[in-house]
């Protein structure tokens, strides 16, 4: 009796201690990163690529750099209401240095060392360059403050606890949660415009499934399926993606609905270097 | 020839737009789609031009133009009812602020009624008065 207690106890620690190894935040060090001096200029163009606003200015705001938040996100897990990101110190994050940012985007951290919910696609961020991020802060800090209160999210239990989050970035996160890309198609589409947050479908537990890259996925909003941009169900050529990034129209003339509206607006005003970049990568994504 | 390939066009756009709707069940669904469709055959040609992949012709444009502007005033009584298919890409906050979708689309009419398409200068400012109606649109009321 008592060697099957202490075997059970033993059991039940073990787990508990592999559980709260897993789900730690991690210590993140920035002091070494080495960085030139940041640019908000180049951060403002970062900020396009990245598509910050797209989620986090309230619905219907037209003024990308009012990021009050608001905006809801139906899933299986329950509703993601963005959080204001704006430069109020009460409500947004004002208040951070540019370590809790850095932490943030790169490891989906808060500063008092919470695991975000992956609605936030920092798996993408987690791939964006230092530099970047520096030039995205110094354009940051000039944006305004926007004093709405957030609204918290309505997540269904188990999802809503934090610490399980560590599991599932165990999981899907890059090793040590860094993987610089030194191709700059693949890192436009898959460390800043994030595409396949969307495009791609994910498993029962939110993980995309690589092996269905960019194939197109379920509308966690309920109605509709985001459609596949993988080249051979597409169909599109090059130039026919080049004038969807820039205008929105599509080959049909119909023209881009929903969320990609406000995706068009940012690619619309990238270099066109880089819309054809983006549309080189869609068109060498193999069917593997 | 303009006009002969003009109506081909139209015939291949139209066979096309049948296709794709193919399996939507309820009409008034299917009515309101074919009124969406149409305003894309009617700006494609419009973006063809512009582009010139067909040539430039005056008569023709101001005749797709009109004619988006036509179904953008038809829209909001197209879109009265509330019906549902599998297939509609519809957002139900268009019966929601129903007001606020048919100012939109009458914002469209009304800019289309003051432009004119004489020369090939005036495709562009007509097919991006188009775009950004359309796209304002389709951000909030589909999905």
């Amino acid at each position: 009796m008592f060697i099957w207690a202490a075997f059970g106890f033993i059991s039940l620690s073990s787990v508990a201690l592999i559980y709260f190894f897993v789900t730690n935040p991690q210590k993140v060090k920035i002091d070494t990163i080495y960085l030139s001096e940041a640019d908000s200029d180049r951060g403002a163009y970062i900020f396009l690529a990245v598509g910050c606003s797209d989620c986090h200015v309230a619905e219907g705001e037209t003024e990308k750099t009012q990021l009050a938040g608001g905006q809801k996100f139906k899933t299986d897990f329950g509703v993601f209401i963005a959080p204001n990101i704006s430069n109020s110190r009460e409500y947004g994050i004002g208040g951070w240095k540019f370590d809790d940012f850095y932490t943030a985007i790169k490891f989906g951290q808060s500063p008092e060392g919470r695991h975000y919910f992956p609605a936030f696609p920092y798996v993408a961020y987690s791939k964006i360059r230092d530099q970047d991020i520096a030039d995205l802060w110094a354009f940051w800090k000039t944006l305004p403050s926007i004093e709405t209160p957030n609204v918290e999210h309505e997540i269904q239990f188990p999802f809503n606890i934090r610490r399980n989050i560590g599991i599932w970035k165990a999981l899907y996160m890059p090793k040590n949660f860094v993987d610089p890309i030194d191709d700059r198609a693949t890192y436009l589409v898959e460390a800043l415009s994030h595409c396949a947050e969307c495009h791609t479908p994910r498993s029962v537990i939110g993980g995309l499934n690589r092996s269905k890259w960019m194939r197109g996925a379920a509308n966690p909003s309920g109605q509709g399926f985001i459609p596949s941009i993988h080249p051979s169900d597409l169909g599109w050529s090059e130039a026919e993606v080049i004038e969807y990034l820039s205008s929105g129209f599509k080959p049909d003339f119909d023209v881009a609905s929903g969320k990609m509206v406000a995706v068009i607006e940012n690619t619309s005003k990238l270099s066109l270097s880089d819309r054809t970049l983006i549309a080189d990568y869609l068109m060498r994504i193999s069917s593997d | 020839m303009k006009k002969v390939f003009f109506v081909f066009t139209l015939l291949v756009l139209s066979a096309s737009i049948l296709w794709a709707h193919s399996g939507v069940k309820d009409p008034n669904v299917m009515k309101r789609m074919k009124l969406m469709s149409s305003m894309a055959e009617n700006t494609k040609i419009l973006g063809q031009m512009m582009k010139k992949q067909i040539p430039f012709d005056d008569e023709i444009a101001m005749s797709s133009m009109k004619k988006i502007e036509e179904l953008s005033e038809a829209t909001p009584m197209a879109f009265k009812i509330n019906a549902s298919d599998p297939k509609s890409e519809a957002k139900q906050l268009i019966w929601e602020e129903f007001v606020a979708f048919t100012e939109m689309a009458n914002q469209l009419t009304d800019d289309l009624a003051t432009s004119t398409i004489k020369t090939y200068d005036d495709l562009r400012p007509v097919l991006m008065k188009t775009a950004g109606s359309c796209k304002a649109c389709h951000a909030r009321y589909r999905e």
